[in-house]
């Protein structure tokens, strides 16, 4: 399977000026979106608010961009 | 002249055909009246001085159908033929003169009217008459006053 | 990815064929297949599309007729299953092979009709039913969820952009252009995935205000609040932008038939004109024929008394003779004096008879009968002619100045004529070509999209004022209800949350712009590159522009904007060239199809063409389905390097049905 997230978008995430827990969740969920592009009703609250969580709370303070 | 008693004026049988050919839609003259045919014959005969005696008759128009002008006309070609005015008296022999150079007129009229192309009689009539009015009245000095002498 | 090979069974014109695309030669990365007009040629991309999406979405000639081959379904036997099959077979960049089939079940009933027998697990309009394997190490796998896969790899709304029809494309820059632009870059670029996550976070964050806000009661109204307005916005914004994309449907067409009636600005008057000018000729036409009827009458009116004027004239003489010798108008009536002997009674009473006594009066008046003229008895009508004559005389004296009325009034008309038939010359010299009513249609479309503009700008006026008043309130709110959380401590995490909702959502709004403008950029310039590369006329164009809002302009070298000008050729190389660009950007490696790429091109630009698309195209597998007259000897030469499989279609109409092979190409 290709991946199909295309490799423009994913580097101009990286690329940008924003913070790295918004980057990481940018991305995170630009693949849960992708993944799940033809299910007509898909469940994401869930999943959003779990990652709007994690990514606060793992790189909320991280100025690091090597993730 | 003109008494009570209504008057056909005749043409010769054999010239019906000729007056038909005249109404015919090529011809000029193909929405006048028989009268009218009749004075052109006429005139024309006169002008050539060809007068025919009719054999046999054909009744062609009443006598009321001649406007005033077309009945001085004749009288005036009867009078002058017969160089009396008694010829008033008798409107028959007024209308018989009339009648033969009617007759003498029509074979003369016709191939006048269809000796050229179509539509050109017209003309050719309109360059005779100013031909004539000049002739008229405009060989002599006086001659604007000719109809007065 | 490429195309490896593509097996038609019973589909249109062919029965068994199988075409392989694959070369072993990376750099041989085209296939060129020729087939004249109706041989089959676009069903090659139908059969593509079909089998990947169980649409036809090329199908204009073969409209109508039926998916499978008539020659082979007539062959049938009654009560018999058949079915139309295409199989796709797909390379991928590690050489793993795909295999893509789609099935059409047919069966002939007793009575020859040909009926679909739709598939239970069919999940297409015509009931055809799809199957996705992969070969893995000599072993064939199938894989679940093949419209899914299928999607992921060449997304149908993708299509267009891959497999294309050369005579489609020059409409694409006849229209809307720069909606189509946006739309194609839209596409390809996934930004649709930037839309759905923010449209989803946006969705999270409401929850999480709405979970804040529940602490405090007034919290809760201000947010019930601030959520109405930001709905209004958003309804507004929806409205707003639909506007805005029927005021460019409506631009377009109001410069669409500007453009038409540029060359006629005057149809409607010139019409008017024609109109009144054939009216104003008959009626002088009349008038004149009126004029020759009226003088003709008057001229055989005058015709005997002119011919006879010698006799009119000798006549009054003679009675004016009479008149001057005191004969007329008589002293006595021949008829009166008649009639007085006949009664016997003179007028003095004296007895004039025979028997008379005296007969001296009776001798008297026999004397004076004796003298009188038998005209004396006409001698009112005498008089009466005589005037008749004088006045038949005097009317050809006005003969001169009446013709010369009818010949002057002929002539005024004759001029009226001349003068009105020289402008109807003109006039209709101008209209030639014209098509009054077509123009009289465009000028009433003209008018109807001009007005529909003026409307939808006030209603995006309208809008954008909504807007803006519904955002100052709606930043209002949320500053209240900031303050409102903030006064009440509550909620500190659900705030952070909400904190960095608003920080993710606005990265991603700057980032999908961003990107979009990287692309246009990106397109624009390679789309320049390759038309002024392609285009023949290398002196004439010297740039190509597509701006923020993706209106392209091509730029003539002297400066102005030529789009509009460019002819159907050069709207090809445009087309091209910005397919080239978008292939080039979109991130997905797909073969491209490419139906009559050359058509309405000249000898030149077909060799340009020819000659320089393997570049714009380098590393994707392109195949070219071509006439006869498209793929002229230089064009072939021009693409020899990069052929790898060159086909032929021969193309044989039965008396039932048709039958198409592919064989290979041989000059």
């Amino acid at each position: 399977m290709t991946e199909n997230i295309s490799k423009r978008i994913l580097d101009k995430i990286r690329a940008s000026d924003n913070p790295v827990a918004v980057k990481i969740f940018l991305q995170k969920m630009l693949f849960f979106e992708h993944a799940h592009a033809d299910e007509p009703r898909v469940h994401y609250t869930d999943h959003y608010d779990e990652e709007i969580v994690i990514c606060m709370k793992k790189y909320g303070d991280d100025t690091n961009d090597d993730r | 002249m003109r008494d009570n008693i209504p008057y056909r004026l005749s043409i010769r049988k054999s010239d019906r055909s000729e007056y038909e050919r005249l109404q015919e839609k090529d011809s000029p003259l193909r929405d006048r009246a028989n009268k009218d045919l009749f004075m052109m014959a006429m005139i024309t005969g006169f002008c050539e001085n060809n007068k025919v005696k009719l054999d046999a008759r054909d009744g062609f128009i009443f006598d009321h159908y001649l406007t005033p002008k077309d009945l001085t006309v004749m009288k005036a070609i009867a009078i002058a033929e017969s160089d009396s005015l008694s010829i008033l008296l008798d409107k028959r022999q007024v209308y018989s003169i009339a009648e033969e150079y009617a007759t003498g007129g029509i074979l003369l009229l016709k191939n006048e009217i269809f000796g050229g192309d179509y539509g050109s009689y017209a003309k050719r009539l309109e360059s005779k008459i100013i031909e004539k009015h000049r002739e008229i009245f405009e060989s002599s000095p006086c001659s604007e006053k000719k109809s007065d002498s | 990815m490429m195309i490896d090979s593509l097996t038609l069974k019973n589909y249109r014109q062919y029965k068994d064929e199988r075409i392989v695309f694959y070369s072993e030669n990376n750099d041989r990365n085209f296939i060129v297949i020729q087939g004249t007009t109706g041989s089959g040629k676009t069903n090659i991309l139908n059969a593509i599309t079909w089998c990947l999406y169980g649409k036809e979405l090329h199908l204009e000639k073969s409209k109508g007729l039926p998916i499978y081959n008539t020659g082979l379904m007539d062959e049938l036997k009654p009560e018999n299953l058949v079915n139309t099959e295409v199989e796709l077979r797909l390379r991928d960049d590690e050489n793993g092979i795909i295999i893509i089939t789609r099935k059409l079940n047919l069966r002939k009933s007793e009575n020859g009709e040909i009926r679909i027998v739709p598939s239970s697990f069919s999940n297409s309009e015509d009931g055809s039913e799809i199957m996705m394997q992969r070969e893995v190490d000599r072993d064939i796998v199938t894989i679940e969820g093949p419209e899914y896969f299928v999607n992921m790899m060449i997304p149908e709304k993708l299509e267009e952009y891959f497999f294309f029809d050369g005579e489609r494309l020059d409409k694409y820059f006849t229209k809307t252009s720069s909606e189509n632009i946006q739309e194609a870059v839209f596409r390809i670029s996934q930004l649709e995935l930037f839309e759905k996550l923010i449209s989803h976070l946006d969705d999270r964050k409401k929850d999480l205000r709405k979970k804040v806000c529940s602490l405090s009661s007034k919290a809760e109204t201000v947010r019930e609040e601030l959520e109405i307005y930001e709905k209004s916005i958003k309804d507004a914004k929806e409205d707003r932008d639909r506007h805005v994309r029927d005021l460019r449907d409506a631009e377009a067409k109001e410069k669409e038939y500007s453009d038409k009636l540029r060359t006629n600005p005057n149809a409607r008057k010139l019409e008017e004109e024609w109109l009144e000018l054939t009216r104003d000729l008959d009626q002088i036409d009349s008038r004149i024929k009126k004029n020759q009827n009226n003088k003709f009458n008057y001229l055989l009116e005058l015709t005997p008394p002119l011919f006879c004027r010698d006799a009119i004239i000798t006549a009054k003489k003679k009675i004016e003779e009479r008149e001057d010798s005191g004969q007329i108008p008589p002293d006595y009536k021949k008829g009166f004096l008649e009639r007085l002997l006949e009664q016997g009674n003179c007028i003095c009473g004296e007895d004039i008879s025979q028997d008379a006594i005296d007969n001296t009066h009776r001798m008297e008046i026999e004397s004076l009968l004796r003298k009188c003229d038998d005209i004396t008895d006409i001698t009112k009508e005498l008089i009466t002619e005589n005037a008749n004559m004088r006045s038949l005389l005097d009317g050809l004296g006005e003969f001169k100045k009446r013709h010369s009325e009818y010949i002057n009034e002929f002539k005024e008309f004759e001029e009226e004529r001349r003068t009105k038939s020289e402008r109807l010359l003109i006039v209709e010299e101008d209209k030639k070509g014209l098509d009054i009513e077509q123009i009289n249609t465009w000028e009433n479309k003209l008018d109807e999209y001009r007005k529909i503009k003026e409307n939808l700008i006030k209603e995006i006026a309208k809008k954008e004022n909504r807007i803006e008043d519904a955002d100052k309130k709606a930043k209002s709110l949320e500053k209240t209800l900031n303050e409102e959380l903030k006064k009440k401590g509550k909620g500190e995490e659900a705030q952070k949350g909400i904190a960095f909702c608003e920080d993710c959502l606005k990265a991603a709004e700057d980032i999908k712009k961003g990107i979009m403008d990287d692309l246009r950029s990106e397109i624009e310039e390679k789309t320049r590159k390759h038309f002024l590369d392609l285009i023949w006329k290398k002196e004439t164009y010297k740039d190509i522009k597509i701006d923020g809002d993706y209106n392209i302009s091509v730029i003539h070298q002297s400066g102005f904007e030529g789009l509009g000008t460019l002819s159907a050729g050069e709207r090809q190389v445009l087309a091209l060239s910005f397919m080239a660009a978008l292939n080039s950007v979109s991130g997905f490696n797909v073969p491209i199809v490419i139906d009559t790429p050359l058509a309405r091109l000249g000898r030149e630009p077909k060799k340009n063409i020819a000659k320089n698309l393997p570049n714009y195209l380098e590393g994707k597998q392109v195949t070219l389905l071509v006439t006869e007259e498209e793929y002229t000897s230089e064009v072939r030469d021009n693409l020899s390097d990069h052929v790898g499989k060159e086909y032929r279609i021969l193309f044989e109409q039965k008396e039932i049905g048709s039958d198409a092979k592919v064989i290979p190409y041989e000059r």
